[in-house]
């Protein structure tokens, strides 16, 4: 059955379409949450919120990429998580190993047909990567996985943050160059392709 | 905004596509005319190429959404709404019938038993001149008889017993219609000539009297028993449609309950 199909069926209060949108789209949506957020259990949440308040509104969608609606929902929830933690500032659980001490990269989330260099080089990388955009304000943030992870073009970004175009542009370039500073920073972790001059 | 910034913002729109193309031409002159901008921007399409190839999460987890969940109750039953028109119906039916039963029935099935009082109060009148009749004749007999009697003997020299014969013979006489009529069970000796008459018109009277009452109180008598049934039927229907009404309502509130207004 095709998207449009199904979001008539989910609009007309099928849950069972809804649950097939949320098959499709959870990865992306719990991306966007991961990056925004920075940790995977807020992700998590934020995750969960979104579906469920994108279903409660889903009559409210009319038509487009469907795609940007559910990540401007994400990213809504991202938002409110973010300002929930402000007011009630926790500090997440880390891994720790068997000698009690904390790990630092949570090798368990890689790919596990991987062999365990690549797995451990690539972990580090997206650790990287995120704390890096950790450093970004969360405006900068947003529109850089907007348009850099999620792939969404301008427009489409500026439709899921309810800004112009304009701001947009001036946001990604801000971004990008805070994210190229940072990213020297662990430029032995990067690939040797994507390794910057310093 | 300074123009390093205005040239930042312009190099990543143009690695994005962004540009029109006359701000496109702009900065591809200026890349070719200035080498730090140039290597600038190559440091942050390398950037951008890093960003793009962070590795993907999948989801810890499905997020499948459950009717609890998004404060959905269940579906329900495509009956449901013939459910509640059932009751309702059947609600409406069993008011009409009861209104039916209150107001119209009792006078049709209340009016053949009030006649058939009627009838049994008529026919008791009927036959009360009857025993009175007996009541006055058998007593006096004696007393009247003797006189009779005694003055038969003198003028006819009729003995008592023919008289009775004879009285007995001509009261039958005038009694065709009723084979035989019905012979009084103690015919005064003396009363004989005087109510010989008189006794054959109040059988004719009492087989009128008999006759009519007898065909119309069998025909009220069916009439009776046909409302009887009637009532019989219709104590069923009411009951059966109490039972749905409330088998029905129920149903609906159930089903209303659990899973809200359709």
């Amino acid at each position: 059955m095709d998207e449009a199909q199904l979001i008539l069926d989910a609009q007309h209060g099928d849950l069972d379409a809804f649950n097939r949108l949320i098959l499709a789209y959870q990865d992306r949506v719990y991306n966007q949450a991961f990056r925004v957020l920075g940790e995977t259990q807020s992700a998590d949440d934020a995750t969960q919120e979104a579906f469920i308040s994108a279903y409660k509104n889903i009559r409210s969608f009319r038509g487009g990429s469907f795609r940007a609606w559910l990540l401007r929902i994400v990213t809504n929830a991202c938002y409110d998580e973010l300002r929930r933690k402000k007011r009630r500032p926790t500090t997440p659980l880390e891994p720790v190993d068997d000698a009690g001490d904390e790990i630092e990269s949570p090798h368990w989330i890689a790919d596990p047909g991987e062999s365990p260099e690549d797995k451990i080089a690539r972990a580090e990388l997206a650790e990287a990567i995120q704390a890096c955009l950790n450093q970004l304000t969360e405006d900068f943030r947003v529109v850089v996985v907007l348009v850099d992870v999620q792939g969404l073009d301008y427009l489409e970004a500026a439709q899921v943050i309810g800004k112009p175009l304009g701001t947009i542009k001036s946001r990604l370039a801000r971004a990008r160059n805070r994210m190229k500073e940072c990213l020297q920073g662990f430029w032995e972790l990067l690939p040797h392709s994507m390794r910057l001059d310093t | 905004m300074s123009k390093l910034e205005r040239n930042l913002e312009t190099i990543s729109a143009y690695l994005d596509g962004e540009l029109t193309g006359h701000e496109r031409e702009q900065i591809e002159r200026l890349l070719q005319e200035d080498d730090n901008l140039r290597e600038w921007y190559q440091e942050l399409m390398r950037t951008r190429s890093v960003i793009r190839n962070t590795p993907a999460l999948r989801a810890p987890r499905n997020y499948y959404l459950t009717p609890e969940m998004v404060g959905q109750k269940e579906q329900p039953p495509r009956a449901f709404p013939i459910l509640r028109f059932a009751s309702a119906f059947a609600a409406l039916l069993l008011v009409l019938l009861f209104l039916g039963d209150y107001f119209i029935i009792p006078r049709t099935t209340m009016a053949p038993l009030m006649s058939v009082q009627i009838a049994e109060s008529v026919q008791l009148e009927a036959e009360a001149p009857e025993v009175e009749a007996e009541v006055l004749a058998s007593p006096p007999a004696p007393a009247l008889s003797e006189p009779l009697m005694q003055e038969a003997p003198v003028e006819g020299e009729f003995a008592p017993e023919a008289a009775v014969e004879e009285n007995i013979s001509r009261s039958m006489d005038l009694d065709p219609t009723m084979g035989g009529g019905f012979p009084r069970q103690t015919p005064a000796p003396g009363e004989e000539v005087e109510d010989s008459f008189g006794a054959a018109t109040e059988e004719m009277d009492e087989a009128e009297l008999t006759s009519e009452p007898e065909a119309s109180s069998k025909l009220l008598e069916e009439e009776v028993q046909r409302n009887i049934i009637l009532r019989y039927y219709l104590r069923i229907a009411e009951f059966s449609l109490l039972v749905i009404v409330i088998l029905t309502g129920l149903a609906a509130i159930y089903f209303f309950r659990r899973t809200g207004p359709p």
